[in-house]
């Protein structure tokens, strides 16, 4: 924008320029003609005197009129270099009549607009040769004058043009950006907040063009909102509601004889409660409940060896040992809730999934920026093809003799994935599974 | 023992009802909140199993009312919400212990006779495990009928462990329990290592990195 203003001021003095020579060059016709048209048929040389100062007079007008000449002082001989000095010359070139003694030593031999040098002075003339009276009529005028006076002409508009375009621009640059400033907000709220916000966008002002794009944009949040909620709010109604019938199997199974049927039943009834824990979770994994999750500073090394020690009854059940390697003390960011139920959901799968009498080690350890916690089982392990699909929900690996729900990794990917973590598998040496979970640092 | 449940769901009623009862518990139960007031009022009940989600008059209301008029009998909330904030509102209106269903009447029958040992003047004196005896009055330790000289803290130990059969406590847990301020690192060894020396190899369990245990 600035450059097209530079360019337009380049523009207008050079136009200002063009225009102000065309109205010196006209005001040197202009004088020439009158003095042509004044003239008696007869000029003898007695009248000479009374022509002068008809010229003189013709010369003060003009000089007056187009170049705001200061009035003389009745002071003929003085020259103002503003003059139009007009002369008359014989054929041969003799100066008759002039204006101002100056003009006499300009001569006249050519028809039309023409420049010279007199004493290192430029001037341009007008000259016509009056072909009845054989008379030569010009009218002449500094060069040097027209430029100082263009250029004082562009000295006096050309600061006030360049602060006014100058101004413009501000006041165009200042109005597009306060029209834009509604979109802009809007642009930077969409930006700025998380994948699970979906409350409306509030604007204090905004025009009335914005008004509907942005009533369909909080309908259309609205919208996704209430779904959104509908499905969590359903998955976690469904499963609180299985929560109690199945403590009431529970407590009716307790009448049965001790046996296979009873064992069955009471398996059967574990794995279902299992299966409400993790849907739950999964419910509060929801984008909703997310954003009410607050992460802190917790060490990993303590909260592994509690989840250790309450998970331990389960596998000392498969004759299982399980031990924690600390190499490293980590404090990661995350939420002591979620990050117990993802170490739950690691020991819980690995347990499931090892043999009797198996080894399980879960070591902690980290580097300067995550702190790591590897879950090592020595079970049938994945293969490659399988690895990247455990994550999803409710897919179980193909051989296993265990039946899972195959929510177990897909809740701990969601949980890693809340706290910015990164999750990986791979094959323990001699066999088995180790998954890895990356967790940022509190630091 | 007298145990009064008050549960809406009328299957799980019956069922916790059959299950105390056979494991030798009287038991009354009721369906509405309101019901439940009354009948905490009129009967003496050691110890009260409260469902949250109740008719009429909810759970934490009925205890509020109850704790309000100044009954004392210890109560084990259960409820099929997990929600942290219920659970904590629960145990800070008088609550003394909850449940989350589904529960196993072990578990459940575990709780009711620790709550009534905690209200009727905690542990019994003399406490058994395979041969070991333990006097708690006197802080004695018996093997195989032989008295065994403890130390305070390998004594502390060693009843923590006991009243926690079965169940893996935390090297940080240990050390939260038995000492008032941070100890040297490798103290808890020691005490774990003597009490092994004293009572037998096998009466702790390690888990390595975790803590220790006393089987069931």
């Amino acid at each position: 924008m600035l450059l097209i203003s530079a360019g337009m001021l380049w523009f207008s003095s050079q136009k200002l320029s063009h225009e102000a020579q065309e109205v010196f060059d006209t005001a040197l016709v202009q004088t020439t003609l009158v003095v042509q048209s004044l003239l008696p048929d007869d000029l003898e040389e007695e009248e000479y005197e009374e022509a002068e100062s008809i010229l003189f007079e013709i010369q003060e007008q003009y000089s007056e009129q187009v170049l705001g000449q200061e009035k003389r002082q009745n002071d003929r001989n003085r020259f103002y270099k503003n003059d139009i000095v007009i002369v008359i010359q014989s054929e041969s070139g003799r100066s008759l009549v002039a204006s101002h003694p100056k003009s006499t030593e300009l001569s006249h031999n050519k028809e039309g607009f023409s420049e010279q040098v007199v004493d290192g002075a430029n001037w341009k003339s007008f000259s016509v040769f009056d072909k009845k009276r054989k008379l030569w009529i010009s009218s002449s005028h500094l060069k040097e004058t027209r430029t100082e006076i263009i250029r004082e002409v562009a000295e006096s508009v050309l600061p006030v043009l360049s602060i006014g375009t100058l101004l413009l621009c501000l006041a165009l640059y200042y109005i597009v950006r306060k029209g834009l400033s509604p979109l802009q907000k809007i642009s930077r709220d969409l930006q700025s907040r998380q994948s699970n916000n979906l409350s409306p966008i509030v604007l204090q002002e905004f025009p009335k063009e914005l008004a509907t794009t942005l009533a369909s944009l909080n309908l259309m949040f609205e919208k996704v909102d209430t779904a959104v909620q509908r499905e969590q709010g359903f998955t976690d109604d469904a499963a609180h509601q299985l929560r109690t019938p199945l403590a009431s199997m529970l407590a009716h199974l307790d009448a049965l004889p001790e046996g296979e049927v009873r064992a069955a039943l009471k398996h059967n009834i574990g794995n279902m409660s299992r299966l409400v824990n993790q849907l739950l979770q999964l419910a509060r994994l929801s984008p909703k409940s997310q954003q009410s999750i607050v992460l802190e500073s917790v060490n990993l090394n303590d909260l592994c060896a509690v989840v250790i020690a309450q998970m331990h009854p389960k596998a000392l059940q498969k004759q299982m040992t399980i031990e924690l390697i600390n190499c490293t003390q980590s404090e990661v960011l995350a939420s002591t809730t979620l990050l117990e139920a993802l170490i739950v959901n690691l020991l819980d799968n690995a347990i499931h999934y090892s043999k009797s009498g198996d080894n399980l080690q879960i070591m902690v350890d980290g580097s300067d920026e995550y702190g790591c916690i590897s879950v090592i089982d020595h079970g049938p392990g994945i293969s490659s093809d399988e690895q990247k699909k455990v994550w999803e929900r409710f897919y179980r690996v193909n051989y296993s003799q265990e039946k899972g729900s195959g929510l177990g990794l897909s809740i701990v990917r969601e949980i890693a994935t809340v706290f910015n973590g990164q999750y990986a598998l791979k094959e323990t040496e001699f066999g088995g599974l180790t998954v890895k979970i990356l967790i940022p640092l509190a630091h | 023992m007298k145990i009064l449940l008050i549960e809406d769901d009328r299957s799980l009623a019956q069922g916790v009802e059959t299950s105390l009862k056979r494991r030798g518990y009287q038991i009354e139960s009721f369906l509405r909140g309101d019901h439940g007031l009354l009948a905490i009022r009129d009967l003496s009940a050691d110890v009260i199993i409260l469902d949250l989600n109740l008719p009429v008059l909810d759970g934490l209301e009925v205890l509020r009312q109850a704790r309000a008029k100044g009954v004392t009998t210890p109560v084990l909330i259960t409820t099929a919400r997990d929600a942290i904030a219920q659970r904590i509102q629960g145990l800070d209106l008088g609550a003394d212990d909850y449940l989350l269903k589904p529960f196993d009447m072990d578990e459940l029958d575990a709780r009711i006779r620790a709550l009534y040992r905690r209200a009727h003047g905690g542990r019994s004196d003399e406490l058994k495990y395979n041969d070991i005896q333990v006097l708690t009055s006197a802080r004695q330790v018996y093997l195989k009928g032989e008295l065994i000289e403890l130390s305070r803290r390998e004594y502390d130990l060693l009843l923590l462990l006991l009243d926690n059969k079965a169940q893996v406590l935390t090297r940080r847990q240990l050390e939260e329990n038995l000492y008032e301020d941070e100890p040297e690192s490798n103290a808890l060894e020691v005490h774990v290592h003597n009490l092994r020396k004293k009572l037998g190899k096998q009466l702790i369990t390690t888990v390595r990195g975790v803590g220790y245990f006393v089987a069931a």
